[in-house]
């Protein structure tokens, strides 16, 4: 590798290094399942409202509807994050197990705190948070890494936002991972790629890459989501087993 | 896959095991039959009792299933159904006549906005949970309000979580066991998050609601502590001074 292998990254990190995430569960009181996220200085909350009824078109005879609407710092949503609720239904639409309740709506409110890069995968990574707080039922755990590309054979995980300026292509990967330990099966469930990739081999050495950073990330969730109901060790649905 | 079951805790898409020929085995909450496997929905601690097995997760949201003891709110009624609220998804229907000893001509009258002590007897993905306020093999009618379910008078319904109701019902949580050495009360713990507290007057109603939702994240011992102070401070501020 070139430069950045060599010389690190401004923030002192290695090339195929990942910010450390904070993750506060229960972050609004009304929802159901709610939570902050911060993955460097990238920060975004994602509450889940449902299963609710659903009302006129949204009432699907046969799954649950999945509605995301994403709110930016300021000012109304912009084109660009129209594009990106859709690209998060998509994801969420595979990732709930929506023929277990049809007729309901699942609603996904994701508000952006601040954005330093790597912005729609810490969308994808509160909004899993959340939709596991709030039960709803899942068919595997969803996580999210992004990769930026820069020169002929170098490319950075989870990089900052003048990290992905610099770069001239930006893929957000998607993995759903299936338990139980050691070994997760995992499955590629969303990839968007923005950019232009230079060459083959790059682009699947960083699949592999960015496969090993969402695993970590999946095993962040499963850390949070197993503390948040536990206490003291115990279990708090069950304190007597 | 998991083989031993005590204290596992699962994830959505978790492999549970491999269900072999002849088994007889009831699936229940946050568990999915996929193929020939079990594979677990919701995160939580997995849980086998005999032949059922069922993931406890901590959600705010109800899912109604039979034998559940519910508290729901009425909002609507029509001419067979009165409409309750139990906090799920939709509405769940309670017929008119649902009730210990009622018939067409004398039935009890809810109106809207009331509580009312319920269980659930059906459930089915394609139409509302329906609820019912009779116990088989009772001999009280209605009339003489001596029946386990019905309308929930006066008292004060709190909100608070599902694992937290279950814990009670289970008794596994001993908030009411506790509180019962200290002030007299009547409780009915619904399955969907609300729990309803009768006394003799508001104050007391205001520290047990408060206590109850207090409990959830104490051990028994710390509980049984902090009622006890709490109560002999309230018997002193409400003890008449001269």
């Amino acid at each position: 590798m070139s430069e950045f292998a060599s010389l690190g990254r401004r923030d002192g990190r290695k090339a195929y290094e990942i910010r450390g995430f904070r993750c506060e569960l229960g972050y609004l009181e009304r929802a159901d399942g709610s939570c902050r996220l911060e993955q460097g200085k990238t920060q975004v909350v994602a509450g889940v409202y449902g299963p609710l009824e659903a009302r006129g078109r949204n009432e699907l005879p046969d799954k649950t509807f999945v509605d995301v609407s994403i709110r930016p710092c300021q000012g109304y949503a912009a084109d660009y994050l129209r594009l990106r609720e859709r690209e998060l239904k998509e994801i969420f639409v595979a990732t709930i197990a929506a023929e277990l309740q049809p007729r309901s709506c699942v609603s996904l409110v994701i508000q952006i705190i601040e954005n330093d890069g790597s912005l729609k995968a810490a969308m994808i990574n509160a909004c899993m948070l959340s939709l596991l707080s709030a039960g709803i039922p899942c068919n595997w755990i969803a996580s999210s890494c992004t990769v930026s590309y820069h020169s002929k054979d170098t490319f950075l995980l989870d990089p900052t936002l003048v990290e992905e300026l610099e770069g001239h292509a930006t893929a957000v990967i998607s993995y759903g991972f299936e338990g139980p330990k050691p070994v997760p099966s995992h499955n590629l469930i969303g990839l968007s790629c923005s950019g232009f990739v230079s060459s083959k081999d790059i682009y699947f050495s960083s699949l592999s890459y960015s496969q090993e950073a969402c695993k970590k990330v999946y095993e962040f969730i499963q850390l949070v989501t197993k503390r948040s109901q536990t206490i003291d060790g115990e279990q708090l649905s069950g304190i007597d087993h | 896959m998991i083989s031993k079951f005590d204290d596992v805790f699962v994830f959505p898409g978790d492999k549970l095991f491999k269900l072999e020929n002849g088994d007889n085995i009831r699936i229940g909450q946050g568990i999915l039959k996929k193929g020939d496997c079990l594979v677990a929905v919701k995160p939580g601690y997995l849980h086998k009792d005999g032949n059922k097995v069922w993931v406890e997760t901590a959600q705010k949201r109800y899912i109604p299933a039979v034998g559940d003891l519910v508290i729901g709110v009425v909002v609507d009624r029509s001419s067979e159904f009165y409409q309750v609220d139990v906090g799920g998804f939709s509405t769940a229907l309670l017929p008119l006549l649902a009730f210990e000893g009622a018939t067409k001509r004398n039935r009890p009258h809810l109106s809207v906005g009331s509580a009312v002590y319920a269980r659930v007897v059906s459930v089915d993905r394609d139409s509302e949970p329906q609820l019912s306020c009779l116990l088989p093999g009772t001999q009280h009618s209605w009339v003489t309000g001596e029946t386990v379910f019905g309308e929930l008078k006066q008292g004060n319904l709190i909100h608070c979580s599902i694992s937290l109701c279950r814990n009670i019902l289970l008794g596994r949580n001993t908030v009411f066991t506790e509180l019962g050495k200290y002030i007299p009360f009547e409780q009915a713990t619904g399955m969907n998050g609300r729990i309803w507290v009768r006394s003799q007057s508001a104050g007391h109603v205001v520290l047990l609601s408060n206590l109850i939702i207090c409990s959830e994240n104490m051990t028994n011992d710390q509980l049984s502590g902090m009622i006890r102070s709490l109560v002999s401070k309230m018997t002193t501020q409400m003890s008449p001074t001269r």
